[in-house]
């Protein structure tokens, strides 16, 4: 119970509790010392945090004027500049000019394949039309937009809504190979990589690139074996395989 | 109220004459104690800014009342923020000249309170900085003036869901804070 009150300290301030809870919330503040300080220190972050908010524009153009007054009155004027001759730089310059040229021939004729492996595919809007407007559309719209950080906050919230909307899921566990956590990306994308889905051959491919990025070779290697000759990663997960042999062979 | 309070209406209104007379007034003394503890003019200028920044907040708290000289006030601050300072650094003061600016015990107990203050606002924001980004930005949108349900809408979150992370962001942050030694050791 009274975990449970601890839980219910931000509602309780922001006046979310019915008039029952707040009875029982306030009560308990006057028995449980634990809880009546919790509930302080948060009132009191709440109130930092909000005037620091309130007064944000006006500290920047504080900020600009104190800065301009240090310059006349604190920081010593800079020390005169030697005049130096172009010869110093010439050969140096030179050695710097030959090293990126070289540098850049390599480049040209280097290819890195997993560089490629790694892109993730576009969402198109047909692939998630529903019945109703379910905010799928901001969603997909972080996503394409390389917004990965907003689109793992979105598309978690569909997949809690519409728990069994596999889509939803398996979208979130592209974000969160898109934002490079790939620890997530596997939890998220093995179960529909396990599963039957249309999704199943694409959430196995990154669940097998996400594993080679920790080094998982062997979970790697496993999802990677497993994507049919029929599907689109078919390639790309033989070239993935190919890598991780590569890279177990060092 | 001090008759001094003068100086927090130039720092609020961001007044530039006003601030440039507290610069004439009373940045020649903090320059000085800085020089003559192992500081050089750009550490006695960061000092000057941060403390002035920090009276700036403390300006705008509808309780706060001046009750000490303003001179006093600002060289406490920039003298406790320089003794921090030099213990980050592990360089102990060279010298504790208090002859720079005079003060009374009762103005040094006066500030101390403030300057404990504003040591914990300074922990609170660099607590919610190290936050995730999404416990971040919720937490800061739902400080300012929407209202929840706008806020929910505008970050593309149904207000039930904004709702349930903004109680779990906030209980994170507090944890955080309570455990931080500032607020620990009280």
């Amino acid at each position: 119970m009274s975990e449970d009150l601890f839980h219910k300290i931000t509602d309780y301030l922001d006046g979310m509790l019915s008039p029952e809870e707040r009875q029982q919330f306030e009560e308990a503040l006057h028995v449980n010392k634990k809880l009546s300080e919790a509930t302080a220190l948060e009132k009191r972050i709440q109130e930092v945090i909000s005037q620091r908010e309130a007064s944000d524009s006006k500290v920047d153009s504080l900020k600009t004027t104190l800065k301009e007054k240090n310059k006349t009155h604190f920081l010593t004027p800079d020390a005169p500049k030697k005049k130096t001759s172009l010869k110093r730089y010439l050969w140096p310059t030179m050695g710097i000019a030959a090293s990126i040229a070289v540098i850049l021939i390599i480049s040209l004729q280097y290819t890195n394949p997993v560089g490629s492996l790694d892109t993730l595919p576009t969402i198109a809007y047909e692939t998630v039309r529903g019945t109703e407007e379910d905010g799928s559309t901001k969603a997909i719209d972080a996503y394409n937009d390389r917004e990965y950080a907003a689109s793992v906050v979105l598309f978690s919230e569909l997949s809690e809504k519409h728990d069994e909307a596999i889509r939803y899921k398996h979208f979130l566990g592209l974000s969160y190979f898109g934002s490079e956590d790939w620890k997530e990306t596997i939890e998220t994308l093995k179960p529909i990589a396990d599963g039957e889905s249309l999704f199943k051959d694409e959430a196995s491919y990154f669940t097998a690139l996400a594993a080679k990025k920790l080094e998982q070779y062997e979970l790697a290697i496993t999802y990677a074996s497993s994507i049919s000759e029929e599907s689109n990663y078919y390639a790309k997960a033989q070239k993935l395989l190919k890598k991780i042999k590569k890279d177990l062979s060092k | 109220m001090h008759s001094d309070k003068i100086f927090l209406t130039y720092l609020k209104e961001n007044d530039i004459k006003g601030i440039n007379e507290i610069y004439l007034l009373f940045a020649g003394k903090v320059k000085g104690y800085i020089l003559n503890n192992s500081g050089n003019a750009d550490d006695a200028a960061d000092i000057f800014q941060e403390a002035l920044i920090d009276i700036f907040h403390l300006a705008n708290k509808p309780d706060f009342v001046l009750t000490c000289p303003f001179e006093a006030f600002l060289f406490i601050i920039c003298k406790r923020k320089w003794l921090n300072e030099l213990k980050k650094r592990s360089q102990k003061p060279v010298t504790e000249l208090h002859d720079y600016v005079s003060y009374s015990e009762d103005s040094v107990k006066v500030v101390e309170v403030y300057a404990n203050q504003i040591e914990e606002e300074h922990t609170i924001m660099a607590i919610l900085e190290t936050m995730g980004d999404r416990c971040k930005s919720i937490i800061k949108a739902c400080m300012g003036t929407d209202s929840q349900s706008i806020i929910a809408e505008k970050l593309g979150l149904s207000y039930a869901y904004l709702r349930k992370k903004k109680s779990e962001c906030m209980s994170q942050l507090r944890n955080l804070v309570a455990d931080h030694p500032v607020f620990k050791n009280k």
